[in-house]
């Protein structure tokens, strides 16, 4: 299977001209979804678990309409976010439905939907998934919320009366970081203040005896 | 004096205690990180652990090098044209003649999500681990980033301004002349004996990237300090300012209410010194209050209190004999003040223990004499058995004696306690009419 999928690479790869434009890039993820509608990058293991791209397929199959989707860490850096490479890859694929690009980590992405057919309120599902979900929650728990929001028929409603976001991974293990610090400083004082009294009261207690012992 | 001495004594042996203790609380901090280093050297490539799948890139990437010492992902296809290409082989085929060793580019993105954990070097890393080829390594990721590392090449590589994109917006405009130019710089470095490198920072294993350090509380030496030096100095601290307050709130108490209440500080065996410096100074207290007095209720007793006490004070010297004379002109000058201050014609006889101790405020037995005898505050507070310690004592031809075991006036009027003519019979005492 992973070997399958090198050589596919290897062969799209070469496939492009190898010339230096963004329309290249949208060339070549063209040619990918056409051969498979859902594209997961291999470079980002750490937010995509091995088998991201069938569970991502599983949630998008659920919307019953075509959806396209690219996960990519690839930022254009020249004037092209994931909104005009929609628009490149729609011009080149020429097939109406959904079309998805998204980050690995979940953030940032951009919805589409092209054509007719069963209308979903992508947009506002797509906010309103983006929005509820951690900073770090990664690419396929969003575009599930997202599934799961836009099949609910309330997209518009959801995206007004936002859930909470729940804390990031980061955030959680900061907080912790804090709270452990907080109780070594507590009982750093704790230990200062007992070594504190150990050495003082008996000294002090034996100070005034012999004080007293002498003026009586 | 010896407080301090002793004092000093207790400071200096929890110096002694603490000083040697400083080095031992600070050598693990230090050895700690030294320890580590020690650890990596010996282990030179970084020991992640990859769970299945997560390593799919580095075998797709190494694979493709071992073919192709150029290496372009397609997700970064459109970072370097045909004829950038062409012109960086030529300068790797250079670099890799000039070296005398193979020379590898990557351009691949590095995301953080990445199991490098975005870390170019540690990238390298794993691809030299997996091609266990050694050689020029060099990179490019999305950002236009540049990371090179050289396994056993003999050159001295240090850090190069190339290596980070200049614009930021466009982050592969000029990128092959930079790795062209990153290639010329290595060939033309310094030579060097060639070494491995070591991979300081390898990437946290997956799962792992938010874990911080547990912060451990150091509880050893904030105790050590407390126990040995502030402590110590606390208590001695605390221990010299109650005893400046007691002082302080004794010295005030004198000031407010004279010397009427002494019996703190009332000697039992006063010397004839004491004695005479304590009678002027009473006398001069009670002389200055009698003409501002004049056609007070307590005038009249004043008035005669003073004279026999002065009378007494002048024919009393500084005669051992006539001690109790002296005792006598005190309490006299202190019963005139006291009528005085308290517009009171008979004021109370003073303390039968020890009349220097001040007025009486009470009567108790106190089995020095039979019956009941009058007895200052302090006096009252004691148990029978501490109250000869406290008694008024004067030279005898056998030593030191009670005052009233000596005959005479004092023991006939004690003070002033027995009968309700004491000022005159001390007249008649003195010879005055
Ligand atoms: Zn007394």
């Amino acid at each position: 299977m992973e070997g399958l999928a090198a050589c596919l690479l290897v062969v799209v790869c070469a496939a492009i001209p190898a010339s230096a434009s963004p329309s290249a890039r949208a060339d070549q993820l063209a040619a990918l979804l056409r051969r498979d509608p859902v594209y997961v990058t291999d470079h980002a293991p750490r937010a995509l678990p091995a088998d991201a791209a069938a569970r991502v397929k599983r949630s998008v199959a659920r919307l019953g309409v075509r959806t396209f989707v690219v996960v990519t860490p690839v930022t254009y850096g020249e004037d092209q976010g994931p909104e005009e490479l929609i628009s490149l890859l729609h011009d080149r694929l020429d097939r109406d439905g959904i079309y998805i690009v998204v980050s690995p980590n979940g953030s940032g992405g951009e919805v589409r939907q092209f054509g007719t057919g069963r209308t979903l309120n992508a947009d506002d599902a797509w906010i309103a998934a983006d929005l509820e979900m951690p900073y770090d929650a990664g690419a396929v728990a969003v575009i599930d919320r997202f599934v799961e929001i836009a099949l609910s028929g309330r997209a518009r409603e959801r995206r007004d009366n936002l859930r909470p976001r729940p804390p990031s991974r980061t955030r959680i293990s900061l907080d912790a970081h804090d709270r452990a610090e907080r109780r070594a400083e507590q009982r750093e004082h704790l230990a200062f203040g007992a070594g504190t009294a150990l050495g003082g009261v008996p000294l002090l207690a034996f100070l005034i005896w012999r004080r007293r012992k002498t003026t009586r | 004096m010896t407080a301090c001495k002793r004092t000093a004594a207790l400071l200096a042996v929890a110096f002694a205690i603490l000083l040697p203790a400083a080095p031992a609380l600070a050598v693990p901090a230090l050895a700690a990180p030294a320890v580590r280093a020690a650890a990596s050297a010996a282990e030179p490539r970084p020991v992640v652990s990859y769970p299945p799948g997560a390593d799919r890139r580095l075998v797709r990437v190494s694979t493709a090098l071992a073919r192709d010492p150029l290496f372009v992902d397609p997700e970064l296809a459109f970072a370097l044209g045909k004829a950038d290409r062409a012109r960086l082989r030529a300068a790797m085929a250079t670099a890799g003649r000039e070296l005398g060793r193979p020379v590898f580019v990557v351009v691949v993105p590095n995301p953080r999500e990445s199991e490098s954990q975005g870390r170019n070097e540690a990238l390298l890393f794993a691809l030299h681990d997996r091609l266990r080829r050694d050689g020029f390594y060099l990179m490019a990721d999305a950002r236009g980033s540049l990371e090179a590392v050289g396994f056993n090449v003999p050159r001295y590589f240090g850090y190069s301004e190339l290596d980070s994109a200049p614009d930021s917006d466009h982050p592969f405009t000029g990128l092959a002349d930079r790795l062209i130019k990153r290639l010329d710089d290595s060939r033309t470095a310094t030579t060097a004996p060639p070494t491995m490198p070591n991979l300081w920072t390898p990437p946290d294993p997956f799962g792992q990237e938010d874990r911080l350090s547990t912060p451990e509380a150091e509880l050893k030496s904030p105790f050590l300090l407390g126990l040995f030096l502030i402590g110590p100095l606390a208590a001695i601290a605390l221990y010299w300012a109650g005893r400046w307050a007691i002082s302080f709130r004794s010295i005030a108490r004198k000031e407010t209410k004279g010397t009427r209440q002494g019996a703190r500080g009332a000697p039992a065996k006063p010397t004839v010194r004491w004695l005479r410096r304590t009678g002027a100074a009473e006398l001069a207290r009670l002389r200055a209050m009698l003409p501002e007095a004049e056609g007070d209720p307590g005038h009249t007793y004043a008035a005669s209190a003073f004279d026999a006490a002065q009378i007494l004070y002048d024919d009393a010297g500084g005669d051992r004999e006539r001690t109790l004379d002296l005792v006598g002109a005190i309490v006299l000058a202190r019963q005139g003040q006291a009528a005085l201050a308290d517009k009171d014609p008979t004021p109370r006889p003073p303390c039968f223990v020890n009349p220097l101790h001040g007025p009486s405020t009470t009567r108790r037995v106190t089995k020095l004499v039979p019956g009941q005898s009058p007895v200052c505050e302090s006096c009252d507070g004691k148990p029978v058995k501490d109250l000869p310690a406290k008694v008024l004592r004067v030279p005898g031809p056998d030593g030191p004696r009670p005052h009233y075991k000596v005959p005479g006036v004092w023991r006939d009027t004690a003070f002033g306690a027995k009968g309700k003519d004491f000022v005159p019979r001390v007249l008649e005492y003195l010879g005055v009419d």
